[in-house]
C-alpha cells in the first residue's frame, strides 16, 4: 500500500498479557494539519487473532492514537506502525444568504451549530471535497412551510454526489437520535440538506 | 368514468419541454417533473388529494425511504417554487436554467425507482 505521506513511523512492543497499548504520536510537519488518519498494520496476523484498529470518527482530529490488540499471540514481537495522512485541504467557504437570516431562530441556530460540523465530518469521512457550504431560506408560498437549507457544494460527479447525499442522509438519521428531542424536531421539520455538484452547461 | 391520469406522463412532457433551450420551457419542465414524482409519491404513501400536502408527502418518504431520498425530493420541490415564483432566483446559483434542469432530471432518475418500489 502506497503511503501518501509518512509522518511518523514507530514500533510497538507487545505486552506480556497479550494486549498492547501504544500511543502513536503524530508529528505534523510545520503548518500542516492531519485531516484524517488511519493506522495501517503492516503485519499478517495468525487466523485466530482479533485486531482492533482505531480510526478517528470525530471531526476533531486527535493527534494521538491508541492501538489495541487483543488476544494477540505475538507477545514480544515488535512491529512497525505507519501513520498516513492526506495533504492539507483548504476549509470550505461558508455563506449564509439573507433569505435564511429571518428563519434562523435560536433553536434553529442551535441545530445548525451541531449540524454544520457534523456534515463537515461526514464529507471528510467520505472523501468528498466540499468547496463551499451555503445556508439559505425557503418558504413555500402555497403551503407556508419554512426551511433553512444547508447546501454542500463539491466538485464531484453526479453519481458520486447522489450516492454521497444518500450516505449523508443515513448518517444524519443516526446522529439525530442522540440529539435532545426539541433539536431533533428542528432538524426534521426546519432544516433541509442538499448536496450539489458542479454542472457546467451553458445558460440559456 | 374517465381513466385515472398517469403522472408519469408529466415526466414525458417535462423532458419534451426541456429539449428546448428556452427559459420558460425549462422552468415549466422543472415544474412538471416535480409534480410527476410528487403525485406518484403521494399515491404510494396513501394520501388522498386533500391530505397529501407537499410537506406531508416528503415526511412520509423520509420515514419509508430514508432521509437521502426525501431530501432529494425536497430539493425538487424547492426548485419548482423557484421556477414558478421567482422571476429572478433569490439564490444566484439557481440562475442557470439548463443546470437546474440537468440537476432535476438527474435527481428524478435517481429517486423515482425507489418511490415506485414503495
Amino acid at each position: 500500500m502506497e503511503l501518501p505521506e509518512l509522518l511518523c513511523a514507530t514500533t510497538a512492543d507487545l505486552g506480556a498479557r497479550h494486549t498492547i497499548q501504544r500511543r502513536a504520536t503524530i508529528i505534523s510537519k510545520a503548518g500542516t494539519t492531519p485531516l484524517s488518519m488511519s493506522i495501517a498494520i503492516d503485519i499478517s496476523p495468525p487466523p485466530d487473532t482479533a485486531f482492533t484498529a482505531i480510526d478517528p470518527k470525530s471531526p476533531k482530529f486527535d493527534v494521538e492514537q491508541t492501538l489495541h490488540l487483543v488476544n494477540n499471540p505475538w507477545a514480544g514481537v515488535s512491529m512497525p506502525i505507519f501513520i498516513k495522512t492526506p495533504a492539507k485541504k483548504v476549509e470550505p467557504e461558508l455563506k449564509i444568504h439573507e433569505s435564511a437570516r429571518s428563519l434562523i431562530t435560536s433553536k434553529v441556530e442551535t441545530a445548525l451549530n451541531s449540524l454544520l460540523p457534523f456534515i463537515k465530518g461526514e464529507a471528510r469521512r467520505n472523501y468528498i471535497p466540499v468547496s463551499k457550504v451555503e445556508v439559505s431560506g425557503f418558504v413555500d408560498p402555497d403551503e407556508g412551510d419554512q426551511e433553512v437549507v444547508v447546501i454542500q457544494w463539491a466538485n464531484i460527479s453526479q453519481r458520486v454526489a447522489l450516492d454521497y447525499w444518500d450516505k449523508l442522509g443515513s448518517a444524519i438519521d443516526t446522529w439525530i437520535e442522540y440529539l435532545p428531542e426539541d433539536i431533533r424536531n428542528v432538524v426534521n421539520e426546519r432544516l433541509a440538506i442538499e448536496v450539489r455538484w458542479v454542472i457546467d452547461e451553458p445558460d440559456v | 368514468m374517465n381513466p385515472t391520469f398517469n403522472p408519469r406522463k408529466f415526466l414525458d412532457l417535462a423532458r419534451e419541454l426541456a429539449s428546448s433551450n428556452k427559459e420558460a420551457n425549462l422552468r415549466a419542465g422543472i415544474g412538471r417533473i416535480y409534480y410527476a414524482i410528487f403525485l406518484i409519491a403521494r399515491d404510494k404513501a396513501g394520501f388522498t388529494r386533500k391530505q397529501g400536502t407537499h410537506g406531508k408527502v416528503i415526511s412520509a418518504v423520509r420515514k419509508r425511504k430514508g432521509r437521502g431520498t426525501s431530501e432529494k425530493l425536497g430539493s425538487l420541490r424547492k426548485l419548482r417554487v423557484v421556477a414558478d415564483y421567482q422571476l429572478i432566483p433569490e439564490n444566484p446559483n439557481d440562475s442557470n436554467w439548463r443546470n437546474n434542469w440537468t440537476r432535476a432530471d438527474a435527481i428524478v432518475d435517481d429517486v423515482l425507482p425507489r418511490i415506485e418500489n414503495w
